[in-house]
């Protein structure tokens, strides 16, 4: 080992040592500029969680992830002037490649009852324009439009703008501001949705670290000189990690493995950290070179010296980041392993180029005499040294005080805890909630076959259901859109009863975006949008949970439509649903009226179906144009609720000599066609009507439209119990996902990271340290300060209401890393003391190198949280307070554990004082 | 001179290049009446490819189609009997029902083609053309619609065969010039001298990656339709 360490320094070697280091690592280094970046932050999702899995896959389906909301206030939502630029906004949008498809009220389909007669497919609002009463008309009937697109005061639009497949989601948030900062002035504009906050987040996060990381690591060269006294010593001791960031980086370009936000901090953890060890060896040789002249003895003897302590320092906190090869987010491991593989880099390069530099250059500083902080430090210790078993007692109620707040910190992820009040995406969250109730979604994805009308009228009662969960502002869902459709092309708005008539209806809504949000091509898929409103976190647990458990209830199997008693109770039971749904709660009267309501067949009005039939025969849609005979057309209509035998009834009333050159019987027969459809609608309304009629008798407080549904719901299971059994539940399954879904998920993921990455962070160090001092009790003693230290930090985020989120999870390692340098430094020294009290002695020589590295983490990373970016500062907040406790807890601990002298090699104090 | 003569193409070309489109508009109408047998076949990125079958009867301007697939579409039937009557037969509702369709633009039954596409049969009525180019076998117009003309396109370069003047390629443009939808006519099938595409396809540009092939599968022109098959009576009973 001396043979190798004098090539290394000896005055020959010195200058190859440090031109072989130079050219490895500037080469090396060279290859940093080829890196390239993974902007996606979706790969911070933990890996195989169930929850990410569906989150992924739900979102592939149907592209929630896709989609960025635009939003602005407006004096009056439906004036021509606003609707016009509105379009122009929506137009400008569309024509963008970038830009997959925007959806604002401009663009909206509609499939209507044509005033005319028959059915039109128009655009909501006509781009010729329509009359302000009807257009409002129009959109208040749709809440899967009013309340969306539009707020329902008709004060704000919300443009849905969907990215293509596979797009990059910054560029695709940077074109849409520019369109829509085009049309709409930016001050007005509020953005939300996931491309928007994620570019937010990445964007603050990366420009804070661009523009802070310089000041960070200037001010930490600035202290390491000050503290230091000696301006190329402290250079040369930075130069390590500058090339050991440069080694680092190049290895993962040659490696192919992209940068990420997080490897973005990288430099200002490697300069502050992989700093120390340049300037310990330096602070050493300095303090011999003073007393034996010869700088390459001097720093041979030095590198002996204090060459295993460094080692022993630096692999610790390369063990406290590789602990991130635990958890289970891929950017964050790489995040610890390149990051290690730079700090190896420094210390390498603080134990051959550093010390090579500083021989060839004969660096050697002035002697100076102890300094106030060690002064100050060694008084403490002193203090503690006095009352030790008072101290311990202090330290293990710190430790178990800390402890216990630290159990209360919960793994939560916040997503307020990515942006700070006032920036576009909290502007954005305020803006959707006061105009649209919220812009938080809840996916509720359901795979059966949803060709069936029971499968249909099962969405429905789960709508209605979940619309009653608190907080839950608004469901949308497929059946709602296919009903709309069956209002169009018989009348009613319901689910049509056969499954050919709901293929005909998703015909109509074929190639429709805003419809293949809600629904597979294959119709097998559903997905039901739950839109929350502004919850807290403990609200949105709740709400969250309950929701699960109307699902889980879907899928249970109860709510087959089945024939006899159970039907009659589904059908209750959908029915209060429905009123539920509408903020109505009917009393046990009520429900056994409602029971019995249900049981009974309605009675239609015949002269409701007679009217239906007429109007129907006014209509052009007739087979036979009557539109010449008024009287023969009444005729016909009460003939068609005149009992069986249509045809032969129509055969007497058509004229001997037929109608515009058809013979009696054809004309017959043609409108014993036509009519059969109208005939059987007609008797459905008339039925619905008066079984309306009859809830509102016994639910005064339900609205026409709620009775006509409920009135609806009991016509429709009714239809489906007289058909075969269904067994729809049997092939169902059921998945909550959305942003909640997937914070819960996150969540879970920081509390077991957290765990494993600190229970693997501190067996490395445990294992390094015992093995370095020799002793499993130094081992011990060397790791406590930072468990303490831990305790405190944890402690006081339990106190504060600090939750684990994904940046304080990494919290754990950093401190472990880099704060238990100081106990290794403070064991070493203390051990190598030749002094009378060595605990005296090993703090004056290690405090001012102890304090000054803390200081300078902690001034390094302080800096990072003047940013906009709020995981980084949460992150680096904790993590420059950690770094002063863990230099305080180490001082502090180790004294109170004041142990007998046993010396098994000489070992000297790596971090004298000054001299 | 040549300032002279290179005026003188200017000025010439626009007329030039109208008389080519009445051409066009002669070659793509010359049948009476015509069967078409079409298979669609949409492309969209991210999905499965979704094929329809449609039959079409045309005589006029009425038409009578007929979906053949998919499944959810079979035995749904069309009939329009000019731009403003139109009327569907869902079998599943066992009703005619009139259609009153605002948004002819919009992509048909979720394609690249959109009903327009299919309803435009003449183009210099509505568009004034001028010769871009042309080489031993193409013309190449540029088409600008008419004042107050109602088009789903406001800009057109059209590809033209220059030996029996058939359109071989639409670059549908807005009025900005911006790149709407590009449509390619190929393997033409003549009987006498009407011809018709046999393999057409429609790309949307603003919609990156979806495209509709049009394939047609049986072709007869000029047989004879009666006028009866574009009813509602037929619409209802089927053919």
């Amino acid at each position: 080992m001396r043979r190798f360490i004098r090539t290394l320094v000896g005055p020959r070697g010195a200058p190859v040592t440090s031109l072989i280091c130079l050219i490895v690592f500037g080469a090396l280094g060279a290859f940093a500029t080829q890196i390239a970046h993974d902007d996606d932050l979706l790969a911070f999702l933990p890996e195989g969680h169930t929850d990410v899995l569906a989150f992924r896959e739900i979102n592939e389906r149907f592209g929630g992830l896709e989609v960025g909301v635009v939003g602005y206030a407006v004096d009056d939502a439906l004036a021509p002037s606003e609707l016009a630029r509105l379009r122009e906004l929506t137009q400008a949008l569309d024509k963008r490649p970038e830009v997959g498809y925007a959806l604002s009220l401009t663009n909206v389909q509609d499939v209507a009852p044509d005033p005319a007669g028959g059915i039109q497919r128009r655009l909501l609002v006509p781009a010729d324009g329509i009359e302000r009463s009807e257009l409002q008309t129009r959109i208040a009937a749709r809440p899967l439009i009013h309340g969306e697109l539009v707020s329902h005061d008709f004060k704000a639009y919300a443009l849905y703008v969907f990215a293509p497949p596979g797009s990059d989601p910054r560029t695709f948030a940077k074109v849409v501001r520019e369109v829509a900062e085009s049309k709409v002035n930016s001050d007005e504009l509020r953005l939300y949705g996931a491309p928007f906050i994620s570019s937010y987040i990445y964007e603050t996060t990366q420009e804070d670290l661009r523009r802070l990381t310089p000041w960070a690591v200037a001010l930490v060269v600035l202290l390491v000189i000050i503290a230091f006294r000696d301006l190329w010593g402290a250079l040369l001791a930075l130069v390590a990690p500058a090339l050991g960031a440069g080694g680092a980086l190049g290895a993962m370009a040659l490696a192919g493995v992209p940068s990420n936000l997080v490897l973005s901090s990288m430099p200002v953890i490697l300069f502050s950290v992989g700093s120390a060890y340049g300037i310990h060896v330096l602070a050493r040789y300095y303090s011999v070179v003073a007393e034996s002249g010869n700088p390459s003895e001097a720093m041979q003897e030095t590198l002996i010296e204090v060459g295993p302590t460094v080692i022993a320092a630096g692999l610790t906190t390369i063990a406290g980041l590789l602990s991130f090869l635990a958890m289970d987010m891929a950017p964050l491991r790489t995040f610890g392993l390149f990051t290690a593989l730079g700090l190896l880099f420094s210390l390498i390069l603080s134990l051959t180029f550093v010390p090579a530099v500083a021989c060839t250059l004969k660096l050697r500083v002035r002697p100076r005499g102890p300094s106030l902080v060690s002064r100050a430090t060694a008084d403490v210790v002193a203090s503690v040294m006095a009352r030790p078993a008072m101290m311990r007692v202090v330290l293990v109620a710190v430790f178990v005080f800390g402890a216990a707040l630290a159990a209360r910190v919960d793994a939560r992820m916040d997503p307020k805890s990515f942006f700070a009040d006032g920036s576009p995406p909290a502007q954005g969250e305020a803006f959707f909630a006061e105009h649209f109730g919220g812009a938080t979604y809840l996916q509720v994805e359901l795979t059966a076959d949803f060709q069936q009308p029971e499968n249909l009228h099962m969405i429905a009662e789960l709508s209605d259901r979940m619309s009653a969960v608190s907080g839950v502002v608004s469901v949308r869902h497929v059946a709602e859109v296919v009903a709309e459709v069956n209002k169009a092309l018989q009348g009613s708005k319901r689910v049509p009863d056969t499954a050919a008539q709901i293929r005909s209806a998703y015909g109509f809504l074929a190639g429709q975006r805003s419809v293949e949000q809600l629904v597979t091509a294959d119709r097998q898929t559903v997905a039901l949008m739950v839109k929350l409103g502004p919850l807290t976190l403990d609200q949105m647990d709740v709400t969250l949970r309950e929701i699960e458990g109307r699902v889980a209830e879907a899928t249970s199997g109860h709510w087959v439509v089945r024939r006899g008693v159970q039907a009659l109770g589904a059908r209750v039971r959908r029915a209060v649903a429905a009123i539920e749904a509408q903020g109505i709660r009917p009393n046990a009267e009520q429900r056994a009226e409602l029971r019995a309501l249900a049981a009974k067949d309605a009675t239609p009005d015949p002269k409701v179906v007679e009217a239906y039939v007429l109007k129907f025969l006014n209509s052009e849609e007739g087979l036979v144009d009557l539109s010449e005979h008024p009287e023969l057309r009444a005729q016909v209509a009460h003939a068609a609720v005149s009992g069986d035998k249509l045809q032969d009834r129509l055969l007497s009333l058509v004229p001997v000599d037929g109608l515009d050159g058809e013979d009696q019987q054809t004309v017959a027969e043609d409108l014993a066609l036509s009519l059969e459809a109208p005939i059987s609608e007609g008797s459905r309304q008339a039925r619905v009507r008066s079984r309306s009629k009859e809830l509102q008798g016994t639910l005064p407080t339900l609205t026409n439209a709620a009775a006509e549904q409920v009135a609806y719901i009991f016509e429709a299971s009714a239809l489906l119990d007289l058909g075969p059994p269904k067994e729809p539940a049997s092939s169902l399954s059921a998945r909550v996902s959305g942003l909640p879904v997937l914070h819960r998920a996150l969540s879970e993921s920081a509390r077991n990271n957290q765990l494993s990455s600190l229970a693997v962070a501190m067996g490395l160090v445990l294992f390094v340290l015992s093995l370095r001092f020799g002793s499993l009790g130094l081992g011990f003693l060397a790791t406590a300060p930072t468990a303490l230290t831990l305790a405190v930090v944890y402690g006081g985020m339990g106190a504060l209401g600090i939750h684990l989120d994904l940046g304080t999870s990494m919290l754990a390692s950093l401190i472990i890393g880099a704060g238990v340098d100081y106990a290794v430094h403070l064991v070493a020294a203390e051990r190598a003391s030749t002094a009378e009290n060595t605990m005296l002695d090993a703090t004056r020589k290690t405090a001012p190198a102890v304090w000054t590295n803390a200081l300078v983490v902690a001034a390094g990373f302080a800096l990072l949280t003047t940013g906009e970016a709020r995981p980084l500062q949460n992150v680096a907040g904790l993590t420059a307070a950690a770094l002063l406790v863990a230099a305080l807890t180490t001082f502090v601990t180790v004294a109170a554990w004041p142990r007998a002298k046993k010396r098994t090699q000489p070992v000297v104090a790596l971090s004298e004082e000054r001299p | 001179m040549m300032s002279l003569a290179a005026l003188a193409l200017c000025i010439a070309a626009p007329a030039d290049g109208q008389a080519h489109l009445q051409k066009v508009d002669e070659a793509i109408n010359r049948w009476t009446d015509q069967f078409f047998s079409y298979e669609m076949i949409d492309h969209q990125p991210g999905k499965s490819p979704r094929t329809l079958g449609l039959e079409v009867h045309m005589l006029g301007e009425k038409r009578f189609t007929q979906f053949t697939a998919p499944a959810e579409m079979k035995g749904t039937r069309i009939l329009i009997l000019s731009p403003t009557r139109m009327y569907v037969y869902l079998p599943a509702y066992k009703k005619v029902r009139r259609v009153a369709s605002h948004v002819s633009a919009q992509g048909l039954m979720g394609t690249a083609y959109a009903s327009d596409d299919l309803a435009v049969e003449t183009y210099s009525d509505l568009y004034t053309a001028k010769l871009k180019s042309q080489d031993d076998t193409n013309l190449v117009l540029d088409l600008v619609a008419k004042k107050g003309a109602t088009v789903p396109y406001p800009q057109i370069e059209m590809t033209v065969e220059k030996k029996r003047y058939l359109p071989k390629k639409f670059v549908y443009k807005d009025t900005d010039g911006s790149l709407m939808k590009t449509e390619r006519r190929g393997a033409y099938k003549c009987v006498g001298d009407i011809c018709a595409p046999t393999k057409m396809q429609m790309e949307d540009h603003r919609r990156p990656g979806h495209k509709t092939q049009l394939l047609n599968k049986k072709w007869k022109p000029n047989s004879g339709l009666k006028p009866s098959l574009f009813t509602k009576r037929t619409l209802q009973k089927g053919l």
